[in-house]
């Protein structure tokens, strides 16, 4: 998993829930990489699935609802770090339209060794989009977090429903209807 | 602050000095991987450009060592740049000297040139371009350029380059094929046969004879299928003919045809139809060559004609006629030959001639049945045996016999029965022999019979002169007188038996001819004979020189002279010899002013022994002498004259004649 994802997610629990959860968290979890990220980096997904069900226990808040977390917060640090990708797009549903065709290419470029998950577009018209997650991570709940903040980037917001095609939650169809 | 958050701090301190390190420790590995890739690429590049220069002056260098010559020129058309092949066949050098190739162009080409090169600078190439030039050594060539224009870095032409193709040869072949064709479409125009070319029935060319010969012309012809003026008479259909070709079954036919001309009347035509294929095998023309054989035709009816006539002729000459093979076997026969023969035709064709009839004179018929191969016509005579067993003589002419080949096939023969003939001939040939014996018996005794005769003669003359001069004392006037007359008696008997003797021979001695002048022969006669004292003997005009026995003419005249001077009363006697000259004879006259001859003795004069009046010296022989010689020389004698009115004797003798040793 990229190192982006760690340091984004080591960043939103010590924003959210101070440096003591986060220095819990790394030193209960005995991670092979000492809790040391980098963003230019790759690491054990394992490392993730512990932080973040080391932040549930601390916290007592579901792993899915930090995972959704997770996901709004982290739309904002890759904007930042990757401007020139979102500037492309005049619509959100243009930018989830192209996730698979334009902008995990470019992730592709930049990091050859990622590992990403595959939107398949089912149906699509002006104000919706519905289409398929697939991943062996099941982070769906990290791809909604995403959706939401895309369209609130450009302003709008979106109804966002979402439906199990399996239960571990590897293959997820979204409904997403884009408001006003 | 408290311990705890000061050893939390530190912890996350540590944790980002770590995360730092690390991260510059993978910067570090990346940008050392950014170098090595970087330069790879930059040796991957300079392997590319080497690459690229290399094929740059491969491509040069194939124009310069393209095999076609090769010319690069400015737009003034001087020579910038050219390859060997270009200077071999030009055999120019533009780095020894400026060449301009406008210069070499043929003056005929020169405009065509000139709007080439226009098109060339407004389209910016130019394909085929064909033109003469004269190359440095002075040899015409024909050559084919393709160019195009050189640009500079702006766009703006420069000059232009073209690869010439030496066409010389190729122009000669086609000058060579045009005039082939020429010489073909001479000869197709002027054969005398007529020549279409056709598709199914419908005529795609034609030649001028066959235009001429029905009248109508090309263009209409092109409209009208060939059953529209054409229809069979001979030979396998046309429209078989044409389904044959088409099937591949035949190539050629030979069909005799009418054909119909355009103003009316009709020709045959014999048509010899051929098929033309493609490299497949498929018909694509049918060639068709029409002799006109309308005059043929008629001569061949004619033929016929004359054939059937001859044939009836042949039928029914009285003339037997065979024809035989080499091998002397008959192969024809007509009715006269079986009538003479008297065998039937049956009988006799098939059968060898000289076998059936029984040929005689075998080696004659060999001989000439041997020049007969030799070409040659003859006639002989040959001995056969009819059916009845009679001997027959056929009199045969033969001719050889040919066929269309000129080749010997046998011998034609013309037979006539001339037995009868022969018969006759035989028997008159006995005749001949016959009185030739007894002319020769009655020769022998009149010169036997005229030679007793004289010796017994001379001795009564001898005694008679010896009593004379004897008993002359003895003997009276009457006595003597008697002896005289005897002695008179005697001479006449002599001369009667020399005028016997001269008749038998005149018949017989042969004939000495030469060159013999009359006038000579009267004048010696004039001088041996008696001439009384009154009588004048003159010749008015010069006679001729002739061709005849000079004896025998001596003769012929004296006898005639004799006789008329002797038998003239009148006071002045004239004989005159005159002369006429006919186509074929001489004729001679003597004419006297004497006594004259009575009409009834006119023939009875040139018969022997026949003498008018009671003259001593006529014996009576003189004029049938005359009229023998005169008969050897296949004249006629003739006399006219009436008692006192003179007389004039007529002969004449042929100036060649035919029999003069019979």
């Amino acid at each position: 998993m990229k190192g982006i994802v760690f340091t984004e997610f080591l960043e939103m629990v010590e924003q959210k829930f101070g440096l003591e959860t986060l220095d819990n968290i790394i030193e209960n979890g005995q991670l092979p990489s000492e809790g040391i990220y980098t963003s230019v980096g790759t690491y054990e997904f394992n490392e993730m699935v512990t932080l973040i069900t080391g932040l549930s226990e601390e916290t007592k808040i579901p792993v899915g609802d930090l995972i959704y977390a997770f996901g709004l917060y982290l739309f904002a640090g890759l904007a930042n770090s990757h401007p020139e990708v979102i500037k492309n797009y005049n619509t959100p549903l243009g930018l989830l339209y192209c996730i698979e065709d334009h902008i995990h290419v470019h992730v592709k470029k930049l990091y050859p060794d990622a590992e990403l998950p595959t939107f398949k577009i089912l149906d699509k018209t002006d104000t919706n989009i519905v289409m398929v997650y697939s991943s062996s991570r099941g982070l769906y709940r990290l791809a909604h977090g995403l959706i939401e903040k895309a369209f609130e980037h450009f302003g709008g917001t979106a109804t966002i429903s979402y439906e199990l095609l399996k239960d571990d939650g590897t293959e997820v169809k979204f409904d997403i209807v884009q408001n006003g | 602050m408290d311990n705890k958050e000061v050893e939390l701090l530190k912890r996350a301190l540590e944790r980002q000095k770590k995360a730092r390190q690390q991260a510059e420790k993978i910067l570090e590995q990346k940008s050392t991987e950014l170098y090595e890739t970087t330069r790879r690429l930059k040796e991957s590049n300079s392997t590319l450009e080497n690459l690229l220069s290399e094929k740059v002056s491969e491509l040069d260098g194939v124009f310069v060592n393209i095999i076609d010559p090769y010319v690069v020129m400015d737009l003034q058309a001087t020579v910038i740049k050219m390859n060997a092949s270009a200077k071999e066949f030009l055999g120019y050098d533009n780095t020894k000297e400026k060449v301009n190739l406008t210069n070499l162009v043929q003056e005929d080409y020169l405009q065509y040139t000139a709007e080439s090169f226009k098109y060339l600078l407004e389209i910016g190439t130019l394909k085929n371009y064909r033109s003469k030039i004269t190359v440095k050594n002075g040899d015409e060539k024909w050559i084919e350029i393709n160019s195009s224009l050189i640009y500079n870095t702006k766009q703006e032409p420069i000059g232009a380059q073209g690869i010439i193709r030496d066409i010389t040869q190729e122009m000669e072949i086609k000058e060579l094929l045009d005039q082939q064709r020429k010489q073909l479409d001479i000869i197709v125009e002027s054969s005398p046969l007529g020549i279409v070319l056709s598709v199914g029935s419908k005529i795609i060319k034609s030649n001028s004879t066959f235009t001429e010969l029905l009248g109508y012309t090309e263009a209409e012809f092109k409209t009208m299928q060939i059953s529209d003026f054409s229809k069979d008479i001979e030979g396998t259909p046309s429209q078989e003919i044409g389904k044959q070709m088409a099937e591949g079954k035949i190539d050629t036919a030979v069909v005799v045809k009418r054909y119909y001309k355009k103003e009316g009347g009709c020709l045959v035509g014999k048509t010899s139809v051929s098929a033309v294929r493609d490299a497949k095998g498929n018909l694509k023309y049918t060639l068709a060559m029409v002799e006109d054989i309308t005059r043929e035709r008629e001569a061949e009816e004619r033929l016929n004609y004359e054939r059937e006539k001859y044939a009836s002729i042949i039928a029914n000459m009285n003339l037997g006629l065979v024809e035989v093979d080499t091998n002397d076997v008959i192969q024809l026969v007509n009715q006269s030959f079986c009538a003479m023969s008297g065998f039937k035709e049956e009988e006799l064709l098939g059968k060898k001639g000289s076998d059936i009839l029984s040929v005689q004179n075998k080696s004659v018929l060999d001989e000439e049945n041997e020049k007969r191969i030799e070409g040659e016509s003859n006639s002989y005579e040959l001995e056969v045996i009819n059916k009845e067993g009679l001997k027959k003589n056929w009199l045969v002419s033969g001719a050889p016999r040919y066929d269309n080949d000129k080749k010997l096939i046998g011998s034609v023969g013309i037979h006539l029965d001339v037995t009868e003939q022969k018969l006759l001939e035989e028997q008159k040939e006995l005749l001949v022999k016959e009185l030739e014996q007894s002319n020769k018996g009655l020769q022998e005794y009149a010169h036997i019979v005229s030679h007793d005769l004289k010796s017994p003669l001379r001795s009564i003359s001898a005694l008679a002169t010896w009593i004379q001069d004897d008993y002359k004392d003895v003997l009276d006037e009457a006595g003597q007188e008697n002896l005289t007359l005897m002695q008179e008696k005697v001479a006449s008997m002599d001369k009667l038996i020399q005028g016997i003797l001269e008749y038998s021979t005149a018949n017989n001695s042969a004939l000495d001819n030469s060159s013999v002048d009359l006038n000579e022969v009267v004048e010696s006669i004039k001088e041996s004979i008696f001439i009384p004292e009154h009588v004048n003997l003159v010749v008015p005009e010069k006679l001729p020189t002739i061709s005849a026995d000079r004896t025998k003419m001596h003769q012929l005249f004296q006898n005639i002279l004799s006789n008329a001077v002797v038998h003239i009363e009148k006071e002045v006697g004239l004989v005159e010899v005159l002369f006429v000259e006919n186509r074929s004879h001489w004729q001679f006259s003597i004419k006297d002013n004497g006594v004259g001859i009575p009409k009834e003795y006119h023939k009875k004069i040139f018969e022997i022994f026949q003498s008018i009046g009671a003259n001593e010296r006529s014996t009576g022989i003189g004029l049938s002498i005359v009229k023998k010689i005169i008969d050897r020389y296949e004249g006629e004698v003739w006399v006219e004259s009436e008692k006192d009115m003179g007389t004039e004797f007529h002969f004449t003798i042929k100036k060649e004649p035919t029999n003069l040793n019979s």
